[in-house]
């Protein structure tokens, strides 16, 4: 028999062999798979997918949670002040709405209200400067960028107890509200425009 | 499920698939891993490794044809328990030829041959012989490729595959006279 008709013949043997079955094969079937334990196999074409859908979802929670924030955030500071109302221009209001008064919010024993938006206008304008006298009212807040002017010096947290200095030049939408427990009950504010030298609004706010 | 579709599914990390693929190949790949170790513990692990390596690479396969997901699974195999033979140095090169120097394909009687005979001699072959009996004769690799896989000479593989047919005839041929006594 020649050498390669020999190899033939064992190459068809151990073919044939194959074919029958062995237990112990099959007995190790099992072992073997745990043993090859096969890792979960990602395509570069997935894993991007995968990237970028966590990508956006981020994107997409963190623009609700500052939307969120944004929404949340007045909503905590009114809570804070205790049930805050909000008259604007009631007629039933305990405080008679003086002219140019927006709005006006009793809160506690205090008053406070806004005047002059109307104005925003002509206060938009830098040479427009208001004063404002009398001991019962605070410069409370501004609305406009520009900080508070107050005797020349800006001041960070925008109130302005004016008894001490009852000259104040405030440039900008003013706001006020009454002195804590003011003593009758009432507070006057005058607000003027300093150089055009024309009285602008008096409102008289008393809380009675 | 074809082929395509199977190795799709599996790169896709389908287990189902990995395990149908796993299935679909095993008992191929567990008789070449024995053929070439001899002993079906160290299958066992030589087939587990195989297809730890099929699974990692398998995004880089491309089907060609029909078949060929099959084939390189069973050159994976192969390639493993070459790996595994030299990592355990087991791949000892016996070189003691006048033992069998009377047993030749020339001299052998066809008719004493057995097919269960020639697995269970294959088994008892030392792994040199085995290996290059393997690759040559069974797989089809020239001497030159032997050389190349296993790091031996042309020569070497040439004369390990001569004691392996011879070592195989004289096993049969004793075996026989063995029953016939």
């Amino acid at each position: 028999m020649k050498t390669s008709e020999f190899d033939n013949m064992i190459r068809q043997a151990l073919l044939e062999e194959a074919a029958s079955d062995d237990a112990a094969e099959e007995v190790a079937r099992g072992r073997v798979w745990q043993k090859a334990n096969p890792p979960k196999m990602f395509s570069l074409t997935a894993v991007l997918f995968r990237v970028a859908a966590a990508a956006i979802l981020v994107l997409l929670l963190t623009t609700a949670y500052f939307m969120w924030i944004q929404k949340e955030q007045p909503a905590k500071q009114m809570a804070q002040k205790n049930e805050i109302r909000m008259i604007a221009n009631s007629t039933d209001s305990l405080v008679k709405p003086a002219q140019n008064v927006v709005f006006q919010t009793i809160y506690r024993d205090r008053f406070v209200a806004s005047v002059i938006t109307h104005d925003t206008v002509v206060m938009q304008k830098t040479e427009v400067v208001y004063s404002t006298a009398y001991d019962t009212v605070f410069i409370e807040k501004q609305h406009i960028s520009e900080p508070l002017i107050a005797g020349g010096n800006s001041h960070s947290n925008d109130v302005f107890p004016i008894e001490n200095t009852p000259q104040k030049q405030v440039r900008g939408i003013l706001f006020w509200r009454t002195k804590t427990a003011f003593p009758n009950n009432s507070a006057t504010a005058d607000v003027r425009r300093d150089r055009k030298k024309q009285p602008f609004t008096i409102p008289v706010i008393s809380a009675q | 499920m074809n082929e395509d579709k199977l190795i799709r599914q599996c790169k896709s990390g389908s287990r189902t698939a990995q395990r149908e693929l796993f299935d679909a190949h095993y008992r191929t790949s567990f008789r070449i891993a024995v053929r070439y170790l001899g002993n079906h513990h160290d299958a066992e692990d030589v087939v587990a490794d195989a297809f730890i390596r099929v699974f990692n690479g398998l995004h880089t396969f491309d089907v060609r044809t029909e078949g060929s997901l099959g084939r390189w699974i069973h050159t994976l195999v192969i390639n493993e328990s070459l790996r595994f033979l030299k990592r355990r140095r087991l791949l000892v090169l016996e070189e003691d030829m006048a033992l069998y120097d009377d047993y030749t394909p020339e001299s052998f009687d066809a008719s004493d041959f057995d097919a269960e005979q020639i697995h269970q001699v294959l088994t008892t072959m030392p792994a040199g012989y085995r290996t290059v009996f393997n690759l040559y004769a069974i797989e089809g690799f020239s001497h030159k490729e032997i050389a190349q896989l296993i790091g031996i000479s042309e020569t070497t593989s040439r004369s390990q595959l001569c004691k392996a047919r011879s070592f195989i005839i004289q096993r049969i041929t004793n075996n026989v006279s063995h029953e016939n006594v």
